[in-house]
């Protein structure tokens, strides 16, 4: 093998490991990856359920289960409202697949809704 | 000679030399290389890691927001309920496992509340207040009569509900009326040649001859109140107009008294609950009042403020410092600088459009301003900043917050704003 052999069979082996690197980096974090995409779509879900109350409406006592379809992938959502203090309503939301719970979040309203 | 012979065998070949050489710098390049590889994978798992913390971070500033928001909230309902003394000391709030902390920066005092909103009107002709969720309102714009909605509360604004073209005739008489089928407006009009007609806006648009007649104004053209009872007792509806000057029922017989005292105001009235009796207070002009009242076939001194009087709306009535009377009809006027001043200035009307007690309307410059509630007087702001973190080090918010405060006891009110 003649020296430039060689160096095109080291270069070789240099793409080779970077793209091991690569496919390393994507395999170790795959799954995380699309949790996270999942997630970031759990939020968006969330956030345009709790923008209805961005106004001013007191929320009904109660568990509230709906579905949304974002992309491929169903949601499901839950939202519970309970009295935790008279005038004074915690709304918790749940967004999620079967059995996997992306977002959880709290909001408290008054009265003065 | 020997050691020239010894000298020469360990001196190494110029060939061995220059292997050696190479294979220092080949690995001083590998480890360069690796170096760079290792630093190169350091930073890519850590770019990565970065987005799933970021991506991680997202939600709990998400929350955050939630957190601040309701902190904010009942931070106003604390306020509303008078359980905030002490400006020095106000509460923080917990919510989804973040903590809001407020610092009072600063309190001032502000002007009555106004509302503003555009109004494309030249003149305002009548308030029509609905039981405290607004009022109808009835205006001149050009050649037309228009009809609109005041809306008030948590979504103001206006709805424009009629525009119907008006000929020549003056208005001298006017009064709104909300029935079931929407809003019908009477008028007492005078002919270009002379000659009043009695005509009504119907909600459809239309324009009839009335069957309602109205009385007209005597002095200033400018009917104040209208209001249909049976006055007399005789079980048939008699009608009382108010103007600034004059007051004046028409039986249901067809009777007409009429009532005004040379060189005083009508700064109030109301109707008396126990027998349905018209009363007035009047202010001459050296500031000494005299009560009237309608006993049924004319009008009467009254000694003083009589015990239980209560307005249309059955409404406890109660005397003002400035002698305005029960939230009904109280003839005051609000100035620019929120002043209350008893006078009976022209284009502001005064009705209770909000359920808590009089408020001033009137147009100016292309707006439509609704002084609310000005007998209460000022307002406070209070200035708030808040931090919201995630327990005490990680904060995750910085704001700051204005919060308006009119009224006392169960008129309260409050408004709050984000400002930065």
């Amino acid at each position: 093998m003649g020296n430039a052999g060689r160096r095109s069979f080291v270069a070789a082996v240099w793409m080779a490991a970077a793209f091991l690197l690569l496919t390393g980096v994507l395999l170790t974090y795959r799954e995380r990856m699309e949790r996270q995409e999942k997630r970031r779509g759990a939020l968006m879900v969330a956030g345009g359920v709790l923008y209805r109350w961005d106004g001013r409406d007191f929320p009904e006592t109660g568990v509230f289960d709906s579905t949304v379809l974002v992309g491929e992938t169903l949601f499901q959502v839950r939202r519970t409202v309970r009295d935790v203090s008279p005038g004074v309503r915690e709304m918790k939301l749940f967004v999620g697949e079967e059995g996997d719970r992306y977002v959880e979040l709290t909001r408290l309203f008054t009265e003065l809704r | 000679m020997h050691l020239l012979i010894n000298m020469k065998k360990t001196e190494k070949s110029p060939g061995s030399k220059r292997s050696a050489g190479n294979s220092l710098y080949a690995a001083a390049v590998l480890f360069l290389s690796l170096s760079a590889v290792l630093v190169s994978v350091i930073l890519l798992f850590d770019f990565v890691s970065g987005i799933f913390r970021d991506g991680d971070r997202l939600g709990e500033n998400f929350q955050a927001v939630l957190t601040e928001e309701s902190a904010v909230e009942l931070l106003a309902a604390s306020f509303l309920e008078g359980s905030v003394h002490d400006y020095s000391v106000i509460p923080s709030f917990t919510v989804g496992g973040q903590k809001t902390v407020f610092t009072v920066t600063g309190t001032s005092s502000i002007p009555p509340e106004t509302l503003t909103f555009p109004f494309r009107r030249d003149s305002l002709l009548e308030v029509l207040p609905l039981r405290g969720a607004g009022a109808v309102l009835v205006s001149r714009a050009g050649d037309s009569i228009c009809v609109d909605m005041l809306q008030v509360g948590n979504a103001p604004g206006i709805i424009e509900l009629l525009g119907v073209p008006w000929d020549d005739r003056d208005v001298i008489g006017l009064k709104a009326e909300m029935l079931d089928d929407g809003v019908h407006v009477y008028f007492l009009a005078m002919e270009p040649g002379g000659g009043e007609s009695f005509l009504e806006l119907t909600p459809d648009g239309a324009i009839e001859v009335s069957e309602i007649r109205l009385p007209p104004d005597p002095v200033s053209g400018n009917l104040r109140e209208v209001a249909v009872g049976d006055y007399d007792g005789d079980g048939a509806a008699d009608t009382l107009s108010i103007t600034v000057n004059a007051a004046m029922v028409i039986c249901g017989d067809g009777g007409t008294y009429s009532d005004s005292i040379p060189g005083a105001r009508m700064v109030a009235w109301s109707i008396a609950c126990d027998d349905a009796a018209p009363c007035f207070r009047w202010t001459s002009g050296d500031g000494r009042d005299r009560w009237r009242i309608f006993s049924g076939n004319g009008f009467e001194d009254l000694d003083g403020i009589r015990n239980g009087l209560r307005n249309r709306a059955g409404e406890a009535v109660h005397v003002e410092d400035d002698s305005a009377m029960g939230p009904a009809s109280g003839f005051i006027t609000v100035d620019a600088s929120g002043e209350r001043v008893p006078s009976s200035s022209p284009g502001v009307l005064l009705c209770d459009v909000n359920g808590g007690g009089v408020d001033a309307v009137r147009v100016r410059e292309g707006r439509l301003e609704v002084a609310v509630d000005p007998m209460e007087g000022n307002g406070l702001l209070v200035e708030v900043s808040s931090v919201t973190a995630l327990g005490n080090d990680d904060v995750l918010l910085r704001s700051s917050w204005g919060y308006r405060i009119y009224g006392t006891g169960s008129g309260k009110r409050i408004r709050w704003e984000r400002w930065s």
